[in-house]
């Protein structure tokens, strides 16, 4: 490093430029001499001690330049002003010298005359540069136009079948890639299976698409068709949507609550079930934050399990991550930064983080009853509604709970620079809404557990107790119905109403007290029994015991006594309205229509996000890298788009596709970049090595989840049953369902899977992929892939298969392939000695690269 | 390696040179020849063989570590403008100089200045002053080396990756300093990884597995996490099929090996291909070698005692210094050892309260460090093993207040203008300070550092030439090599 403020700068500076040139820098201008006189300013102190060159004085007076002016002072802007100039004097301007890859500074430095010849053609190449397709994510989605009308950009041939192909190609047009020709057949379904169902095909299924794809390329479009109806679609990408809205189980010890809600999974089936029924990115979005605030089926309110999901113990913490993670997960932007302060980057200032706050400030978590489960510990669904109209949101100073600024509540918003104003309309609910608990199927179930009652009475009193509850219930149902229909509670009916219900509860009581204490006195005659025998028999222990059940008993009693006397003076008492109700929560019957509005505007077609941000998600979940890669950020602090048109024009799509998610899966799934072999080419490598361009198909592995999933699809061992309570994570080496089922929360995380870069709870917009040997023990030695093979090779020797047959089949099942002669000659070699061969050599394909790679 | 392998130099690479091989040589013999770098040599005559990089996570004050600033005390209590220095130092020049982005790093200067939080003291015959709270590192004292003058690009915890890889974290990934080793090195022991991490690495705020992770280099090259347990320390470490002999599982792993090296040969630059590979082998050795390594039982009860795993304090980081003793000495290059991982920024990071917090993190670290010192060089392994520790950058002079809230000048803010790491050990002269912050500890002075010198010293050490470790493909800046820091080399 060289030194004091100019060593400083050296790698702002100098990323600066590098950053402006991108590709046009080469790696000779990589030196302190592109602005100072030498390469060693160790031990300078000052600048004087480590002077600029002429270059290095340009660039920086053109920095004071502008600073004077008033204007913005960038490197790029610094480089406009002075790119004609010629600091050193050599006859060649700054920019020319740059762009030749010599020094700018250095007189004695200049291009030779061949190397000039090039400048036009680069010249141009930075021309472009500055002149690429503009990046304005704040702004509304303006549908860019194709690169060509045909849609395939000049040049380039042929390849390309829609669109996306035309916005590709014209960057490998401009990079001088050339594109790989076509995965085959079997590298093709195996992708496209993966991709979209998750499971692998079948031998049978890879032969059959092999035999039509070779004579009628539409085989291709229709499996995707077949595919994209597939319930295990849903499956599949729900898990990833469930990374983007952060999907936890009940996180909870014993009857605490952390995190998370108890039978969250609803929530969990909602989003399979909409995913299959392509409900629409548009309306799911809405449905997650306002599905309470909507004219839906009551079966849509499971939706908002996306906002109860949120709920966390300290409401501030509550409020901040519902903030933090709706501006991250549906419009990609980091407004939680601006809790403290206004943003660092973006243009959000930090009253706008409590606008949205307030937004989701009355909001609350109930838990409603499900057919057939009264009890709610057991089953029902975790939902939202406004619990608290007034609500009020302060900004707290320096976002410091404990000192809101109270002088002045923030008005629900979304942010400014986003063009963001919020029709809020308060929602009248539905008396289904308002009084859960007068839904006709919770009556049914309530008058189905008292007639159950009668049907369970073991004696007369009992009988007769449960046949008054049942009447003094259908009275009280009654009486509700008639107060719904208008009856006045100061009427004259309603008192007798409420008369005749007390009488039928006192005569429930009654009876069912008389039953308890004969029940009671039965007890205690046999527990006096027991201690006569006892001590007859002298034995101490024996004694003690039935001492102990002995005043146990007594106490009961006693008990069932007082109950009694109880229930007999009540029912000798007069006779009023007072009867005991039963328990049922009544909810506001209005709505603040916040979130409804927010949900709006966040996919409303002005919204410049919301498709962008969902169209990348997709994106990265089709080819392992997303198009913006900060995926949860599209501000200033993220990175750069690779196809900027691209997502736009796939956004504008969305958008005008009614938001349907499997028209764009279809669209990009039978695009020629898709269909991309994945194989590698030198040249190519040599200019994208990333693959950012897109000159080949994706390669990835597949997640933990897939992983599992495909162990127990392959060995004919998985049960397709779809939904329901999440499954103990212990029992992930057992248990014969899908991943996506499977307890997913804080310390509870099955292991297999967190091995192969599983999800954390807390979010997870992007996954990483890491080659750690501990998946190759996972994959070796687990339960799940022994299990795996044995069952394999049970399936595969019922055909009593030759050696070589054996390996034929188990490579076409299990990595979807024919073997090589080489891979059949060590196969075969392998078959022919040591212990269990065949399945070991299963075990063994099971842990091929092939397998767990999606190619 | 990524572009540009012929098929036939990939076979030779991944040790499948010849077909028919025998299933049994597969990588036992030829091993050398797979670990992806295909035996590289160094550049140079290494002087170390292993590197133990210890981070903590979350910034520690070199004030109150490793650089006194005996000022601080004199003008305690006072504003910075207050004091001789104010010009020098609140030069609006020098500070965002330093910064990568300082349009976009709007900190405040906090003027009024904290006394030193602890005392120091001369220590050793080289009479090197550490504070208090390092007692047995002071024991040391001659054996370490004090850079005093370093500094960094970002004034938040993104500096967390750029200690480990040069580039601010907005940039993304790039290959950290282990996996540089990595890849410059290979392995110099077949049963574990060349480059392995303890301890939870950064949240996801700072970095999180880019911090040990490769970037360009290619998954292979990244740390490998072990976690330090010796009832369970490795998962699946055991087969689920109880009667697969050992022969037998060398034999699947044998064919496995042999299989993905054939499907190689059509996907000759598929890094991940390649690491999964090495991965395979790597882990069939690691089920005999990793609960081996991770038996600290087999140490005697006084070696135990020296990293302080008899004490609820150190049991924890003390556990985790043996064992990257025990991996030193086992042939791993690069352990790197996190400290004080809290989900978020660090537990280091003291906006208040920084005595409190600060003396209980150090009492956790201070005597398993100075126990891996001590003991490395009663085993005669010192010279030969570099101990780094450092943190992302150190904190203000000033105090910090924020009105309104609980920060009320307790603590020290982030300061990335001039921080202190230590060394020991690899080749490195003991018993010295190199560079130094100024009177007020707030800009380094002599002998600044960025911290990629600190990675170019490093990998000096261990035979390489940070400018020379080329990637194909990959442009490197002068700042991504840094230089070695010559004067403090034996």
């Amino acid at each position: 490093m060289l030194m004091s403020g100019i060593a400083a700068a050296n790698p702002a500076n100098q990323s600066a430029l590098e950053k402006h040139f991108g590709d046009l820098f080469t790696g000779q201008l990589q030196k302190c001499s592109l602005c100072h006189v030498s390469d060693h300013g160790q031990g300078a102190g000052s600048l004087d001690e480590f002077p600029h060159n002429p270059f290095g004085d340009a660039i920086r007076a053109a920095g004071d330049r502008l600073i004077d002016e008033g204007a913005e002072d960038s490197i790029p802007d610094r480089m406009k002003l002075i790119a004609a100039e010629d600091a050193d004097k050599d006859g060649v301007t700054n920019l020319v010298e740059i762009l030749l890859g010599s020094m700018p500074g250095l007189a004695d430095d200049v291009p030779d005359s061949k190397t000039l010849a090039k400048q036009s053609d680069l010249l141009a190449k930075y021309d472009a540069r500055l002149n690429r397709y503009p990046w304005r994510p704040f702004r509304q989605v303006v549908r860019p136009s194709v690169p060509t009308e045909r849609g395939v950009p000049e040049g380039s041939g042929d390849w390309g079948h829609n669109p996306i192909d035309a916005f590709v190609a014209a960057k490998h047009l401009e990079q001088g890639l050339q594109p790989m020709g076509e995965a085959s057949a079997e590298q093709l379904i195996r992708r496209v299976y993966l991709d979209l169902i998750g499971l692998s095909p079948s031998a049978d299924e890879i032969r059959e698409f092999v035999a039509a794809y070779s004579h009628d390329k539409i085989a291709y479009d229709r499996l995707v068709d077949r595919l994209l109806e597939h319930p295990a679609y849903g499956e599949r990408w729900g898990r990833h949507w469930m990374d983007v809205w952060r999907y936890s189980d009940w996180a909870g010890y014993k009857q605490a609550l952390r995190d998370s809600q108890r039978h969250i999974w609803h929530w969990r089936d909602w989003i399979v079930e909409s995913l299959n029924d392509d409900k629409g990115y548009d309306r799911m979005v809405m449905q997650m934050l306002a599905a309470d605030e909507m004219q839906v089926a009551e079966s849509e309110l499971r939706a908002t399990g996306y906002l109860a999901r949120n709920y966390f113990a300290n409401r501030d913490q509550w409020m901040d991550n519902v903030v933090k993670h709706t501006s991250q997960a549906f419009l990609g932007i980091t407004l939680g930064c601006a809790k403290c302060h206004d943003h660092m980057d973006d243009p959000f200032e930090q009253t706008e983080y409590y606008a949205m706050r307030a937004v989701f400030e009355p909001y609350q978590v109930r838990t409603d009853r499900v057919p057939g489960e009264l009890d709610i510990a057991n089953d029902g669904i975790p939902r939202v509604y406004d619990q608290t109209l007034s609500a009020k949101t302060f900004v707290f100073n320096r976002g410091d709970e404990r000192f809101p600024i109270k002088d002045e509540p923030v008005a629900p918003a979304a942010p400014e620079t986003l063009g963001g104003r919020l029709a809020v309309s308060p929602v009248t609910l539905t008396r289904d809404a308002t009084r859960p608990a007068s839904r006709p199927f919770v009556i049914r179930d309530l008058l189905a557990v008292a007639e159950n009652k009668i049907q369970a009475s073991r004696g007369d009193q009992q009988r007769f107790a449960a046949e008054k509850a049942l009447e003094a219930l259908q009275a009280e149902l009654d009486l509700e119905q008639r107060v719904d229909a208008g009856l006045a509670k100061s009427s004259e009916q309603w008192k007798e109403a409420a008369k005749t219900i007390l009488v039928l509860q006192r005569e429930a009581e009654k009876a069912a007290a008389e039953w308890a204490l004969q029940q009671a006195q039965t007890k205690l005659s046999s527990a006096d029994a027991v201690l006569k025998k006892a001590e007859s028999q002298k034995q101490a222990a024996a004694i003690k015991k039935a001492k102990t059940a002995q005043a146990a008993a007594t106490k009961a009693a006693q008990a069932a006594q007082a109950r009694l006397d109880k229930a007999v003076e009540e029912s000798n008492q007069e006779v009023t309205t007072k009867f005991s109700a039963r328990p049922q929560t009544v909810y506001p019957e209005q709505s603040s229509g916040r979130r409804l509005a927010l949900a709006r505007w966040i996919v409303a077609p002005e919204n410049p996000l919301a498709a962008r941000v969902a169209m990348n998600h997709i994106w990265l979940r089709h080819f392992g890298r997303a198009i913006v890669p900060t995926v949860n950020d599209f501000g200033l602090g993220g990175r750069p788009p690779t196809h900027p048109a691209l997502l736009d024009w796939l956004a504008a799509e969305l958008m005008d596709s009614d938001w349907s998610m499997k028209r764009m899966h279809r669209l990009i799934v039978t695009s020629a970049t898709y269909r991309l072999s994945s194989s590698s080419d030198q040249a190519n490598q040599s200019i994208d090595p990333d693959n950012e361009s897109y000159w080949r198909g994706p390669n990835r592995r597949m997640e933990g989840e897939i992983v599992r999933d495909n162990l127990l699809h392959l060995a004919g061992r998985m049960d397709r049953s779809m939904g329901g309570p999440d499954i103990d994570h212990n029992l992930a080496q057992q248990s014969p369902r899908r991943s996506i089922y499977l307890r997913h929360a804080h310390e509870k995380l099955v292991e297999f899977v967190q091995i192969f870069d599983g999800p954390a709870v807390s979010e997870c917009y992007s996954r990483e992929t890491s080659i750690q040997p501990h998946q190759a023990l996972a994959l070796a030695n687990s339960k799940l892939s022994v299990d795996a093979a044995d069952a394999i090779v049970k399936q595969l020797s019922a055909d009593d298969l030759n050696n070589d047959a054996f390996i034929q089949r188990s490579f076409l099942k299990i990595l979807g392939r024919t073997p090589t002669s080489d891979e059949l000659a060590a196969c075969s070699e392998f078959l022919d000695q040591g212990q269990q061969p065949r399945k070991n050599l299963i075990l063994v394909l099971l842990n091929h690269n092939d397998f767990v790679t999606i190619r | 390696m990524k572009s540009n392998i012929p098929r036939r130099r990939f076979l030779g690479e991944t040790g499948m040179g010849m077909t028919g091989l025998a299933l049994t040589s597969l990588f036992y013999q030829d091993g050398q020849l797979m670990a992806g770098q295909s035996g590289r040599q160094p550049h140079h005559h290494p002087q170390a063989k292993s590197v133990i990089w210890i981070f903590l996570i979350g910034g520690l004050s070199h004030l109150e570590s490793f650089d006194p600033k005996p000022a601080l005390n004199t003008y305690a209590g006072k504003s910075i403008d207050e004091t001789p220095f104010a010009d020098d130092v609140l030069d609006k020049n020098k500070i965002n100089d330093v910064l990568l982005d300082p349009s976009k790093q709007k900190r405040e200067v906090f003027k009024k200045l904290l006394p030193l939080q602890v005392g120091y003291r001369k220590c050793g015959q080289s009479g090197l002053e550490i504070s208090d709270w390092f007692p047995h590192l002071q024991k040391r004292a001659d054996d370490l080396c004090l850079l005093r003058g370093m500094w960094t690009i970002d004034n938040n915890h993104g500096a967390q990756l750029t200690y480990h890889t040069g580039r601010k974290i907005s940039e993304g990934a790039f290959p950290t300093v282990g996996s540089w080793v990595s890849y410059g090195l290979g392995t110099a022991n077949r049963n574990l990884p060349e480059f392995v991490v303890l301890g939870n690495p950064s949240a996801d705020c700072c970095g999180a597995a880019w911090t040990h992770g490769s970037s360009y280099l290619g998954p292979k090259h990244a740390g490998v996490r072990l976690k330090v347990d010796s009832k369970n320390p490795l998962s699946f470490v055991r087969s689920a099929d109880t009667e697969l002999s050992p022969e037998q599982q060398r034999r699947n792993f044998g064919l496995l090996g042999q299989l993905n090296r054939l499907a190689g040969i059509q996907y000759p630059d598929d890094e991940q291909l390649q690491a999964r590979i090495k991965s395979y082998e790597l882990a069939f050795e690691m089920q005999a070698s990793v609960p081996e390594v991770m038996d600290l039982q087999q140490e005697t009860a006084q070696t135990r005692r020296m990293y302080g795993i008899d004490q609820n304090t150190t049991k924890a980081f003390g556990e985790k210094c043996l064992a990257a003793r025990r991996m030193a000495q086992s042939g791993v290059r690069f352990i790197q050892l996190f400290h004080g991982y809290r989900g978020n920024a660090g537990a280091w990071d003291s906006h208040k309260d920084i005595k409190k917090n600060h003396s209980r993190l150090s009492s956790e670290i201070d005597k398993p460090i100075a126990g891996l010192i001590e003991d490395l060089k009663q085993r005669g392994m010192l010279d030969e093993t570099l101990v780094v520790v450092g943190s992302e950058f150190g904190r203000t002079p000033g105090a910090e207040f924020r009105p309104n809230s609980t920060v009320k000048g307790s603590g020290r803010d982030h300061h990335p203008h001039g921080f202190s790491v230590m060394m020991a050990g690899g080749g490195i002269r003991g018993g010295i300070a190199h560079g130094a912050t100024d009177e007020l500890g707030f800009h380094a002075v002599e002998n600044r550092h960025y911290v990629t010198d600190l990675h170019a010293t490093v990998l000096n050490q261990l035979g390489l030439d940070n400018s020379r470790l080329e990637y194909p493909g990959r442009k490197r800046l002068e700042s991504d090599v840094g230089h070695v820091i010559d004067e403090i080399l034996v």
